[in-house]
């Protein structure tokens, strides 16, 4: 039978002289470690010979070092000092609030390379040095590099990249195509002329930012999310996007955000892309005085047949609008969406357009089960599209959480 | 409390041979005796051997108050149709509340309840209590961290300032 720590205690009276935390089993002390600041987790090296390297085994890295009112070139020691100490496997490393000059960030992503890292998320910040001030003024963030010789990720299967300290864009391309297990990956905040993603294994895709052209090679990829943004710098924002589409019409859930109708625009002007024949939850941010967006909307609905759930959220139009009518959704064919099970409609506060979406949907979904508006409606029109549908669930709510909508 | 007689009923037994009959609902919590139950669903006597009578009796309290909420907030929603977003986060309050209070034990309990949670595999447990020793650890000195853990410093006085000095930033004042 294993004796107990509080039993010990109670037979011998004299608790002081029990060390109950160090005989703990490795894995748990490394448990306990990973709940603390990283700086507290290595300064627990000193407690005893026991703890001499208990840290520099933990299986979960959270290096955020931004509020600490350290010197900045002691902070930069201190990570190089954790990367250089730690030894075995890392499920996760998330390196954040730290502003590297180009030298460190080259040495951290050698460094980072090779560790055994499953998942990895960078949160870096510009350091202000006069050179990355001027690669910022041409593409709006740092444009760091990729050290001589970088070799890749070899377990890496998600990779996160935030914050305002980027690396250039034929630096990305290399950097994720020579990660062979990615699966998931998260870029926010960029700005390029393109991005090139050549991922076999890609799974799930998070996209927010200004580009130009998106190339996708990602075979099994199944989730997107793209959020075009417009950032003052003039670029001709997603001119493929179409294109970009027909590249992965396998897909089996979308997101799409597009701040202007611009690459809508551009877009349009192309071939609609194949069928989205797997398609079958879409999340759309549409501007419905937008008459491109619209175009837009209704072309991915018509080419996705298999679609089940729809996420609509009205946006007020911050562009000029070229038209403003409804006649187009009321032009397109009818029994738009022949597999459709659920809809929710989010409109933006002064969007009053909802109902109207409601109803055409209501006339056009016939499998529909459930149909939710998140905002106040008035009991009469409420009935009014109740009748609409003898089937379809109708709900109105006013809470609106954002849980709901994100996958 | 009113339960349904159909409700399985198993025997846990201490390492010390205490037994303690609990619902089977309770001792699903448990992710070691779920897999148990599911391997051979006829069990209804489970020795731990590797669990004292004042531990599992505190594994078991835990479990029963953290069954009793997911069942008190299931009935709410099932009553109003859908769940009121104030009731639920009282309820999560009141619960993180009694977590709290739970966790007002010393350190040897604290880790043998650790040891348990782990073995046992219940998540929410282990969590708690991990989080429980760590909040211990955060914001003390090395010594002070001795002190609270009995640790016994087996390092030279010039071993430690060598290791002090190998990283002089993590031991830097920064506040």
């Amino acid at each position: 039978m294993m004796a107990t720590y509080s039993q010990n205690k109670k037979d011998e009276g004299d608790a002081s002289t029990i060390d109950i935390i160090s005989n703990l089993p490795e894995c748990i002390k490394e448990m306990i470690l990973v709940k603390l600041p990283i700086k507290e987790a290595v300064r627990t090296c000193v407690l005893s010979k026991d703890w001499r390297r208990t840290w520099s085994k933990v299986q979960y890295l959270y290096i955020n070092v931004g509020n600490e009112g350290s010197k900045l070139e002691n902070t930069i020691k201190f990570i190089d000092h954790v990367l250089n100490l730690h030894n075995g496997n890392v499920t996760m490393l998330e390196l954040s609030g730290v502003k590297p000059s180009e030298v460190d960030f080259e040495r951290w992503m050698v460094k980072l390379s090779r560790m055994q890292i499953g998942k990895l998320i960078l949160k870096l910040d510009c350091e202000r040095s006069p050179m990355s001030r001027r690669s910022c003024q041409v593409t709006g963030h740092c444009a760091m590099k990729l050290p001589h010789g970088f070799s890749g990720f070899k377990l890496l299967y998600s990779l996160h990249f935030l914050g305002t300290c980027k690396i250039n864009e034929t630096d990305m391309a290399k950097l994720i195509s020579s990660c062979p297990l990615l699966e998931d990956l998260f870029l926010d905040g960029f700005n390029y002329c393109a991005l090139k993603i050549h991922a076999l294994n890609l799974k799930k895709i998070w996209i927010l930012g200004s580009f130009g052209d998106l190339y996708l090679q990602t075979p099994k990829l199944l989730k997107v999310f793209i959020a075009i943004m417009y950032y003052k710098k003039k670029v001709v924002i997603g001119s493929n996007l179409i294109q970009a589409l027909s590249s992965i019409s396998h897909i089996q859930t979308l997101t799409i955000y597009c701040q202007c109708p611009d690459p809508l625009i551009g877009s349009l002007k192309a071939k609609f892309p194949p069928i989205l024949g797997n398609l079958i939850r879409l999340e759309i941010f549409l501007q419905p005085s937008s008459s491109p967006q619209l175009t837009f909307a209704i072309l991915l609905f018509q080419n996705s047949p298999r679609l089940q759930a729809i996420s609509l959220l009205l946006q007020p139009l911050q562009f000029p609008s070229i038209s403003s009518t409804y006649e187009q959704l009321e032009s397109s064919q009818p029994g738009l969406f022949p597999s459709l099970r659920y809809i929710h409609i989010k409109p933006a506060p002064g969007i009053d357009c909802s109902i109207a979406f409601a109803k055409f949907i209501l006339k056009n979904a016939p499998a529909l089960e459930r149909l939710t508006i998140w905002e106040n409606v008035q009991d009469s029109e409420a009935s009014k599209l109740r009748e609409l549908s003898a089937t379809a669930e109708i709900v109105f709510n006013k809470h609106f959480s954002i849980s709901s909508w994100y996958w | 409390m009113a339960r349904s007689s159909t409700e399985n009923m198993i025997t846990l037994m201490s390492s010390d041979g205490e037994e303690f009959m609990v619902t089977e609902k309770v001792a699903r919590e448990c992710t070691t005796i779920r897999n148990m139950l599911e391997d051979d669903c006829v069990i209804t006597n489970i020795p731990l051997p590797n669990v004292t009578s004042d531990i599992l009796s505190m594994v078991i309290e835990y479990c029963m108050e953290h069954v009793a909420a997911a069942e008190k907030a299931a009935a709410e929603t099932a009553e109003k149709g859908s769940s009121s977003a104030p009731a639920a986060a009282k309820a999560n309050k009141d619960l993180e509340e009694w977590d709290k209070a739970f966790m007002n034990v010393d350190v040897y309990t604290l880790c043998d309840l650790i040891l348990a949670a782990n073995y046992l595999n219940v998540s929410g447990l282990l969590d708690l209590t991990i989080q429980t020793a760590a909040n211990l650890i955060k914001g003390k000195s090395p010594e002070q961290i001795r002190k609270t853990f009995h640790i016994q410093n087996d390092l030279s006085l010039e071993e430690e300032e060598k290791i002090r000095s190998q990283t002089p930033w993590a031991f830097e004042k920064s506040e």
